[in-house]
């Protein structure tokens, strides 16, 4: 049976169905090449599983979470300590110098010295974008996709695309060669099924990294139940690591209220969905941004090799 | 010198997640406790095979009830050793200890009377557990706020002849020691002294709370909700210095969790213990020689 002699509604069926063993092939490619045997990632920093889960800007928003926490930032607004910011321009200040070369992640000295005087928080914490090596060190682990994952998913995109329209576009033509015009159903559909394979097709994480970020979320559902008896005061790392698996949102307001000044700006956040960015040059991601803006940052080592450039590089 | 490569770690609670993942540095070993994971969804096994992945694991169960002369149930065998298989653990242990009879479940360990038949019953269900889960368990020695009614056995006696007969090697839990030999008016240490040194491979370390019994004594209770207390540190470095065997420390905590400082601390105590008794093992041999 030659499926492009189907009439309208069957074809919309057919093409329907292929839509979705196309979507598939694309899903379970990336499942079974996406798991290299890349070395063990480390289970006791919680930055790398707040990168890994919501980018770099959810990794700095979180270290400034523990830092103010840990009270050596200071939340302010229109430059008097406050409890519970809801001002629009809230600012941070390093309490103390000392504490820069107290902390020992490079992320944290990053955001310290950001904010060594009083500094806007949002902007601040966007303008350290690149600031960090955890990118560097995701993507050696085999849970971000480097350059040859991206490479592979553009191609299979692009075939996917290619294989979907054209299917569509012959059948258009046979049809309108045999003089029927009822095409409208079949272009929205054509444009749907693209439109679902370019969203899906190139996740933030690869499917080592997805399950790696199940295994630690896994690991934390414990911390998660007990979100709302967190003690404040830095006494303890459960809040670092409840916000780092899974989210600043799974954080009480009303235990850490400094936690409402530091959700991010719509357009700073981190996305686990698809955006033209995503997919690059096929360059690696690491070391490809600066640090800029306010107070720049040091510490934040590079990942050594491929041209893995640190921050203050 | 001290060759012993003695390890010092920590049971894995869920509510101490965080602080031990932050300080994975200072942690040895995670004891894992086996009977959580038996019905777990895979996705928690997975979990804890990634934890297995960046520290020592070793499986504890808990709800076998390996001592007894009721034949242990081959489903928990089963779920065991395919945990094992999974997570491939240094080792796994259970208690010497009772957990249900007739189809009743106690709900704790309980010690059963301390006789030739518990005994031979207790080394045919650790042959049957070394069967199927392809290794020996160690075995941990239990706390008792009485002595077991309808002992023949001294618990020294009991023990060693239950790991003679099964060839297994000794958990030995240094509070539940302390604890019987306050309860029960002996020696802690020479109770010690009367265990095979050699089959010790692993320690317990916890602590507990006095309570009052009906008679008005007071008795102490294995709660695990309370700091590791002197006695035990001395118990620890009585142990290592009889022992000739590379030992694993486990600090148990159930609740009331201090701060992970606090337990870290323990856990520092705990090896300078070792060390204080691998020092007097050494000084020992060289005088003998």
């Amino acid at each position: 049976m030659n499926p492009f002699d189907l009439r309208g509604p069957e074809f919309l069926l057919f093409y329907f169905i292929f839509s979705a063993i196309v979507l598939f092939i694309l899903f379970y490619l990336r499942r079974r090449d996406e798991r290299p045997d890349a070395g063990k990632p480390p289970l006791d920093d919680p930055y790398l599983v707040a990168f890994l889960r919501g980018g770099e800007s959810e990794a700095l928003r979180v270290a400034a979470l523990s830092l103010i926490d840990r009270s050596l930032l200071t939340l302010k607004s229109s430059g008097t300590s406050v409890l519970f910011p809801g001002a629009a321009e809230n600012h941070l200040e390093l309490k103390d110098p000392i504490a820069i070369d107290t902390v020992k992640r490079p992320i944290e000295k990053s955001v310290l010295e950001a904010f060594k005087t009083a500094r806007p928080v949002s902007s601040t914490l966007d303008s350290l974008a690149g600031c960090t090596d955890y990118a560097c060190r995701l993507e050696a682990y085999g849970l971000l996709p480097d350059p040859e994952i991206r490479s592979a998913r553009r191609r299979r995109l692009m075939l996917a695309i290619y294989v979907l329209l054209g299917v569509a576009g012959v059948k258009i033509i046979i049809a309108l060669s045999r003089g029927r015009t009822n095409i409208l159903f079949l272009i929205i559909l054509a444009g749907l099924a693209a439109y679902v394979t370019l969203r899906t097709s190139n996740p933030s994480r690869t499917a080592r990294g997805d399950k790696f970020l199940q295994d630690v979320k896994s690991l934390f559902s414990s911390l998660r139940l007990r979100a709302t008896s967190l003690r404040p005061g830095g006494a303890t790392t459960d809040l670092v690591w409840l916000a780092s698996a899974y989210g600043l949102t799974e954080v009480s307001p009303i235990l850490f209220p400094q936690v409402a000044a530091l959700f991010p700006r719509k357009s700073a956040r981190g996305s686990g969905g698809w955006n033209f960015s995503n997919w690059g040059s096929g360059d690696s991601s690491c070391g490809t941004t600066s640090c800029g803006g306010g107070g720049g940052c040091g510490g934040g080592g590079g990942c050594g090799g491929g041209g893995c450039g640190g921050c203050g590089s | 010198m001290n060759t012993f490569a003695d390890k010092v770690g920590l049971g894995w609670r869920a509510d101490l997640a965080a602080g031990i993942l932050s300080h994975l540095d200072r942690i040895d070993m995670l004891e894992v406790i086996a009977d959580d994971f038996f019905d777990a969804p895979r996705r928690d096994i997975r979990a804890l095979k990634t934890l297995a992945s960046q520290v020592s694991v070793v499986l504890h169960g808990v709800g076998m009830g390996l001592a007894s002369s009721v034949p242990v149930e081959n489903e928990r065998l089963e779920k065991m050793a395919r945990l094992v298989e999974q997570v491939r653990p240094q080792f796994w242990s259970e208690h010497l200890a009772f957990v249900r009879g007739e189809g009743i479940e106690i709900g704790h360990l309980a010690a059963p009377p301390r006789t030739v038949d518990t005994l031979n019953g207790a080394a045919e269900n650790l042959s049957r557990a070394a069967a199927l889960a392809g290794s020996r368990p160690m075995m941990e020695n239990i706390a008792t706020l009485i002595d077991p009614p309808g002992s023949t056995l001294s618990e020294s006696a009991w023990i060693s002849g239950i790991l003679a007969s099964s060839d297994c090697d000794l958990l030995l839990d240094l509070h539940n020691v302390y604890a019987n030999g306050l309860n029960h008016g002996y020696d802690p240490k020479i109770f010690l002294r009367q265990i095979p040194a050699a089959r010790i491979k692993a320690i317990h370390i916890a602590g507990g709370k006095f309570i009052s019994a009906p008679d008005g004594r007071q008795r102490l209770l294995d709660d695990h909700l309370h700091d590791v207390p002197d006695p035990v540190f001395e118990l620890l470095e009585e142990a290592a210095a009889l022992s000739s065997n590379s030992l694993t420390v486990i600090l148990e905590r159930d609740g009331a969790y201090p701060s992970m400082d606090c337990l870290l601390a323990q856990m520092r105590l705990a090896r300078q213990a070792l060390a204080r008794g691998r020092a007097r093992r050494i000084v020992a041999q060289e005088v003998f020689v």
